[in-house]
């Protein structure tokens, strides 16, 4: 049983492994600048020159896609990042104290499920938190991290990452709280009480560390949620700015051109599948591997 | 238990008010005004005349005393008028219920139908060539992006084929039909919606009853069964599957809610008048009676839901003290 | 996604006009007009309201515009005709109209329309508890008066030339709405007119369905059905289309050059292209200090090759644009011409302006900062923000660091044109067939929520526009608004960019459909469907 399942999870992983590569490597694999504009190549149908074709500006689309590897993953992986830490800490707080706590920060986690995203969304982007998060580079510490952020990541892109981890984090909380509710009986548990141990120390050194299973298949399973997200969201209109090419941007911008250039469709299209659905096969692989402990 | 049941079902109205409050506080932090449609960046509109319709619609008041007004109406079950059209904002979500549930139930349905049979059969024979095509399949489904398939489908079912209508829910002369024909036209409409839907949320359920299936099959009472000699089907089913469907009756009943929802692209792309749609335009054109009303009743399930979900929680875990300390 | 241009509801009716000499005869060579048939139509979104004077989106225009006809409309050459008025009169001071009404034009129920319906409407336009959008254009308006059943009296506190297209409005029924809430009647949603077609049903966000009127007062429409389809997403709307879904629809560029070759489309459709009444245009701040100098706006307008943009995103459909008209307008001054694009001498006048890559990193600075600017523009207009992206490359050839901004459509107006708080904006304005500039270049006009939000003052233009306004002989005017145009192309407030060409396509089985500068639709009521090519035979009573 076990070896077909770390065989599926497997060929995930070597997936994501080639796409990490490849984000990495972008500028050296990249065939063209992913920017560089030229309306006499407008949509020209894959070739020799053009591997994949070019779109209505006359980008060459395997470039954008290598490029868009990169923002895809980052966003996906960070986005759940920030959702897994906040997540986590709420989740342990109401499932280690339990009682009120535990009613007033599930009624919380509620509060926010109800609450359409869309809204915070618009008033995010009328806040300009790009222009903000930049105005951030002039604090003394936090500017230097900041600036450091922002030469590798458009400000927009962190400000679309936010976003989706603080949409996505209420589900993390749940199930480590559930987790927490569960391990709080166990037996070690109680010894560790008995020796003494405080409870940030029962938290942080025992608890947490055996929650993180299903929160590490949550997670997994969660990036390639985030990057379908994005891929919604600039379908929408809402993700990153043009002319920074996201699967889900060169998706939308390709909408207008279905009939004649169904490679703009085709590929942002597939490479969202493929990356997402690895991820979901090595997250599987994870939960199956967990349970079986 | 039934205290406890008491407690949490009165503990819901405060936060069902704050969900309103705080709702209202984010929708008006957006910025934008539903007078915007018809009169930003109309030349022909003056700033004054701009000032005087929000006046009628009542935003220059301040927005505590806006929400007050709102909170008034909807004690006694009224949710306002839409500011788009001034229509009854309840009779605006009555018609559009009826097609988004429909959908939901069709591909609810559909999942079952195809997403039970496959989990059985992978349980029953785990790591076989079966088990991992199946996965495979459901969660190529999970992963795809919808509205991408919901294209590629349409340009080759729709254009290529000729097999299925692009979009929209009946025939141009479907009134004319009899009551046999208007089904199958709907139903005719509504292959592709339902069936891109379904494919999404194959994953899930699939995933589920295989697991289930596999720990019920574990367990001593099958083994018993099958030392009794009773013919492999009636194990599988009859004591088996009978078990192993109780948790899925469970996250069923955690999905109530999502019934009403309905995907705005989707309904986008099939041109389907639905409950996504409505929100989303909602939220386009600032129209705050339709928001709150349809944020209050998914608030509303969704809290009943989150309820229900710790309630068999409980049930299933007694290890679980709920509303204690240990 | 939703066209997002700053709209003029009355321009975006299918204008529907019919010489009173042509009769049947003079309509077609190849065949005589039948009735039958019915014609799709399809729109991204759906209407809200059908009475004329409450219409605040384009789908609710555009039922109506069909439901309901105003005093006066644009004949196929763009000239004011009588519609429901056979004749009118301005007095000498201008300050005094006088319309005399057709006989014997009926409601659809029946009822005669007389003055008192146009004094109604009237009243309602201007009263305060009204939700209409078009108050303001009635303001200056002294009285309205009936003289007779068929003869009204409009007196003005000024003389106002661009009235004449305010009473282009749709006249509402008095015997119906008097006493009635106009917010909330039910004539929003089951309207009863007067015009070509009546209402038949509304299947609230899938469909409208309207029926010729036998009994309107030109002729009965040939066409007997007018079906208007809802479908949000352009990408199905094409699909459609290509199925033959849909007999009547407007193409992209894109769509129009490469999609519309098959075979299939050219025998199933016919194409037809116009210059739209709207351009795009780049709109600097001009508050701010880099702007402000008009050697850095020409220079803008030098460095960006606007025949590259029209040729690259509109595929040629569309052309340069020198100032606020489009040729079709009797206000455009051919003596304008385009500057040529030319690099060299935008850098020349930039040098000028204290501009120069002084520590080599490759882009423009003064005063130790680069030049480096935000565009702003609407999400859901895959066109501006492909020019937007083209005059970013551009822009950096010359030495300027563009970034580009896309922001949704609310968002965009509040925070950031209404508050100012801009760099330069790429837009574009859809404009009314008259020629009045006054809501956007005036200097008055600068308050938030006006449109004059780049801040442009000129105290010539100024006087040119109030002049313009005052004055009803055309040719007088046309003076004026030629002089607006020439100092407005050498001021650059806007660099303007391009007019792009309208792209309906219509089901080839339509006969009589033909291009004029005021579009397709001015005749809509002519156009017919041979028996043998019908497709829409029967549909429900």
């Amino acid at each position: 049983m076990s070896l077909f399942k770390n065989r599926l999870a497997a060929a995930g992983a070597v997936v994501l492994l080639l796409l990490a590569v490849v984000a990495v490597c972008a500028p050296w694999i990249a065939p063209y600048d992913p920017l560089r504009v030229s309306l006499p190549d407008a949509l020209l149908s894959p070739s020799g020159a053009h591997w994949l074709g070019t779109d209505q500006l006359g980008r060459d689309v395997l470039s954008r896609l290598i490029y868009g590897t990169r923002i895809s993953l980052v966003i996906g992986i960070l986005s759940v990042g920030i959702a897994v830490i906040v997540g986590s800490l709420v989740g342990a707080l109401a499932g280690f104290y339990g009682g009120w706590l535990d009613g007033l920060l599930m009624r919380f986690v509620d509060t926010l499920l109800s609450i359409p995203t869309i809204f915070l969304l618009l008033a995010m982007i009328a806040m300009d938190p790009a222009e903000r998060l930049q105005q951030l580079e002039t604090v003394p510490l936090l500017g230097g991290v900041c600036r450091a952020v922002f030469a590798a990541l458009d400000p927009q892109i962190v400000v679309v990452m936010s976003v989706i981890g603080l949409m996505s984090w209420m589900g993390v909380a749940r199930l480590v709280r559930a987790e927490l509710l569960t391990l709080k009986e166990r037996e070690f548990v109680l010894a560790a009480r008995v020796l003494g141990a405080s409870s940030r120390r029962l938290i942080f050194a025992h608890l947490l560390p055996n929650a993180v299973a299903p929160v590490l298949v949550s997670a997994t399973l969660g990036v390639g949620g985030a990057i379908l997200t994005e891929s919604v969201l600039s379908f929408l209109g809402l993700g990153v700015q043009p002319p920074t090419p996201s699967w889900g941007s060169i998706l939308n911008e390709g909408r207008g051109t279905l009939g004649i250039a169904w490679w703009l469709t085709l590929s942002p299209g597939a490479c969202i599948l493929v990356t997402v659905l690895a991820f979901n096969l090595l997250g599987e692989g994870l939960r199956e591997r967990f349970a079986r402990r | 238990m039934t205290a406890y049941l008491v407690r949490r079902l009165l503990a819901l109205i405060p936060v069902l008010f704050w969900i309103t409050v705080i709702s209202f506080g984010v929708i008006k932090l957006a910025p934008g005004k539903p007078t915007d449609a018809a009169m930003a960046f109309n030349p022909k509109v003056s700033l004054e005349a701009r000032q005087r319709m929000e006046q009628l619609y009542g935003l220059d008041q301040p927005v505590a005393m806006q929400y007050a007004k709102w909170l008034g109406r909807v004690v006694r079950l009224d949710f306002g008028r839409s500011f788009l059209d001034d229509r009854p904002v309840g009779r605006k979500i009555v018609e559009r219920l009826p097609v988004t549930l429909t959908i939901n139930l069709c591909s609810l349905l559909l999942v079952l139908f195809i997403a039970v049979p496959l989990g059985v059969r992978a349980a029953v024979r785990p790591g076989g060539a079966f088990d991992r095509w199946t996965t495979v399949f459901v969660f190529t489904g999970y992963a795809t992006p919808s509205f991408w398939l919901a294209l590629l489908c349409l340009a080759f079912f729709g254009v290529q084929l000729r097999w299925l209508p692009i979009s929209g829910l009946h025939a141009l002369d479907y009134e004319s039909f009899p009551l046999i024909r208007q089904w199958l036209d709907t139903a005719w409409h509504l292959i592709l919606p339902v069936t891109i839907a379904a494919f999404g949320g194959l994953a899930g359920v699939s995933r589920y009853m295989r697991s289930s299936m596999t720990e019920v099959l574990t367990q001593d009472y099958i083994r018993t069964a099958r030392a009794k000699g009773l013919p492999e089907r009636r194990v599988l089913f009859h004591h088996g599957l009978r078990n192993a469907l109780l948790p899925i009756i469970t996250i069923l009943g955690l999905s109530l809610p999502d019934l009403i929802g309905g995907s705005v692209i989707a309904e986008t792309i099939f041109s389907i008048p639905g409950m996504g749609r409505l929100f989303y335009e909602a939220v386009m054109a600032r129209d705050y009676p339709v928001v709150m009303a349809l944020v209050t009743v998914g608030a509303v399930l969704t809290m009943l839901g989150n309820l229900l979900a710790d309630v068999a929680y409980a049930f299933a875990d007694p290890r679980i003290r709920v509303g204690g300390q240990s | 996604m939703p066209q997002r241009r700053q709209r003029q509801p009355l321009s975006l009716v299918p204008l529907l006009a019919l010489s009173l000499l042509v009769g049947p005869s003079g309509l077609s060579a190849q065949s005589s007009p039948n009735t039958g048939d019915a014609i799709v139509v399809s729109s991204i979104g759906d209407a809200s309201r059908l009475l004329p004077i409450l219409v605040s989106d384009a789908s609710s225009g555009e039922i109506a515009g069909l439901l309901f006809n105003g005093l006066l409309k644009y004949n196929e050459r763009l000239e004011i005709v009588g519609d429901l008025a056979e004749s009118w009169t301005v007095s000498e001071d201008g300050l005094t109209m006088t319309f005399r009404l057709r006989p014997n034009i009926r409601w659809h129920d029946g009822a005669a329309l007389t003055a008192e319906d146009v004094r109604f409407t009237y009243q309602k336009l201007i009263d305060p508890s009204v939700r209409t959008p078009f108050s303001s254009n009635y303001e200056l308006i002294e009285s309205v008066e009936v003289v007779d059943p068929l003869t009204i009296r409009v007196r003005y506190k000024e003389p106002f030339a661009p009235a004449l297209e305010s009473w282009m409005m749709g006249i509402i029924p008095k015997h119906l709405l008097e006493g009635q809430d106009l917010n909330t009647t039910p004539l929003l949603r089951r309207p009863i007119g007067h015009g070509p077609y009546r209402f038949v049903r509304w299947k609230t966000g899938e469909l409208i369905e309207l029926a010729a009127n036998p009994d309107y007062f030109e002729h009965r429409p040939f066409i007997d059905r007018y079906l208007y389809r809802i479908i949000p997403d352009t990408a199905t709307q094409f699909l459609e289309l290509m199925t033959g879904g849909i007999d009547l629809s407007s193409l992209t560029p894109l769509q129009y050059r490469r999609q519309t070759d098959t075979p299939f489309v050219r025998r199933a459709y016919q194409k037809f292209r116009y210059p739209s009444f709207g351009f795009t245009y780049l709109g600097y701040n001009l508050q701010d200090a880099r702007f402000r100098d008009v050697r850095v706006r020409q220079a803008i307008n030098r460095a960006i090759d606007k025949q590259a943009i029209v040729e690259g995103v509109l595929y040629g459909l569309g052309e340069v644009a020198t100032g606020p008209y489009p040729k079709a307008s009797w206000a455009y001054d051919p003596a304008v011409q385009p500057e040529p694009y030319d690099l060299e001498r935008a850098a020349a006048l930039l040098a000028e302006a204290g501009w120069a890559d002084r520590d080599g990193d490759g882009w423009l600075d003064k005063d130790g900062r680069p030049f480096r600017f935000t565009i702003l523009t609407n999400q859901g207009n895959d066109v501006r923000r492909q020019v937007a992206e083209l005059v970013q490359q551009q822009l950096k050839r010359l030495g300027i660091d563009v970034k580009i901004k896309v922001i949704e459509w609310s968002t965009f107006v509040h925070e950031f044109i209404d508050k100012r708080r801009f760099e330069a904006v790429l837009l574009g304005w859809s404009l009314a067939r008259d020629p009045d500039l006054y809501d956007i270049f005036h200097s008055s006009k600068t308050k938030e929520g006006e449109y004059n939000f780049v801040g442009y003052a000129s105290p010539e233009v100024d006087a040119l526009l109030v002049q313009g306004r005052r004055t009803f002989d055309q040719q007088a005017r046309a003076r004026i608004y030629h002089d607006v145009h020439r100092r407005l192309y050498q001021d650059q407030p806007y660099t303007f960019l391009f007019v792009g060409d309208a792209l309906p396509i219509v089901a080839s089985r339509f006969r009589n459909v033909h291009t004029s500068p005021a579009g397709i639709g001015y005749n809509f009521i002519d156009w017919y469907a041979p028996p043998q090519e019908q497709r829409y035979k029967r549909l429900a009573p």
